[in-house]
């Protein structure tokens, strides 16, 4: 339980020398800084961090991004579509009719449609349904 | 000109104009990214991509507000993206988030740099923001797209990291 206020006397002591305005009062902050030594020297070495940093500042060097940058401008976005995929699901529900036709034997290379027609989208949108997204992270 | 001009210009089709916008902000660019990832080299890759990324959305971009936090939060989108993919700089022997003045020391400098790097990316972020950026709660809140609350607090929590960091 004290170390839960203790947290938040610290954050709003920081927060206060950063300028901004807290929730506590001064006079609640002050009341347990005078009574928890642990505070005290914690909020000393908070203080120490914040002068360092206060002190420092970014590095920044010289870059030209330019030439890169617009090597990629006259290139067109590819943007996809929603046509492929209306013709596919056409496509497929046309297949599925036809499959529910109880005297046609549809045959080997008509039963393969489907996946022809899905390999034919991705083809069409340049993309590897196989491809690992390498982008994909768990929530933390 | 200016950036207003510049992005109008743009907007009608004139892409040697977005040069001026790259030209005015790709240091800054090159230097939050780097805070982010933490090396140089991944970060010259996620600036160049956000301007590539912000010239193609340059078409939702209101001209009325100023073009770099609109800006930053596509770079940041890139810099996480990155970040997923990539591995941070494991050992320091030069800085490339703290920059040298006559402020603080060579060793001084050296050990902030290494404490940096061994926060938490988002921890990095909100304090290069904070002291070298000079943002205020607000503006990191709406920087960051998070609560003021969470601002305090992460901002806290990065301060103790980087305190027990530099004790060591």
């Amino acid at each position: 339980m004290k170390e839960i206020a203790c947290e938040k006397v610290l954050m709003a002591k920081m927060a206060e020398a950063d300028g901004e305005t807290v929730e506590l009062s001064k006079e609640d902050l002050n009341l347990h800084l005078i009574s928890c030594e642990k505070c005290r020297a914690e909020i000393t070495q908070l203080h120490d961090i914040d002068t360092i940093l206060q002190r420092s500042s970014r590095a920044e060097t010289s870059v030209d991004l330019w030439l890169a940058v617009s090597r990629h401008l006259e290139q067109p976005v590819r943007r996809i579509t929603w046509q492929p995929f209306a013709v596919a699901v056409v496509l497929l529900i046309a297949f599925k009719l036809f499959e529910m036709v109880p005297e046609e034997d549809p045959g080997i290379v008509i039963r393969a449609a489907p996946l022809v027609i899905f390999g034919a989208l991705m083809l069409l949108l340049k993309e590897n349904p196989f491809k690992i997204n390498s982008e994909l992270v768990l929530e933390k | 000109m200016d950036d207003q001009a510049a992005i109008e210009r743009c907007k009608k089709g004139q892409n040697e104009a977005f040069r001026y916008i790259v030209e005015r902000y790709q240091r800054q660019a090159v230097s939050h990214a780097t805070a982010i990832l933490g090396n140089r080299e991944d970060a010259l890759d996620a600036a160049q991509e956000g301007f590539i990324d912000a010239f193609r959305a340059l078409k939702s971009f209101d001209e009325a507000r100023p073009f770099y936090p609109w800006f930053y939060v596509l770079l940041r989108n890139r810099c996480y993206k990155m970040a997923a993919r990539r591995r941070e700089t494991e050992s320091v022997d030069e800085t490339v988030i703290v920059a040298s003045n006559s402020a603080i020391g060579d060793e001084e400098m050296l050990a902030l740099e290494e404490a940096l790097l061994s926060l938490d990316r988002e921890d990095r972020e909100i304090v290069t923001l904070k002291y070298f950026d000079g943002l205020s709660y607000d503006e990191l809140a709406e920087r960051l797209e998070i609560p003021k609350g969470t601002v305090m607090s992460r901002l806290f929590h990065a301060r103790r990291k980087l305190q027990a960091t530099l004790e060591r």
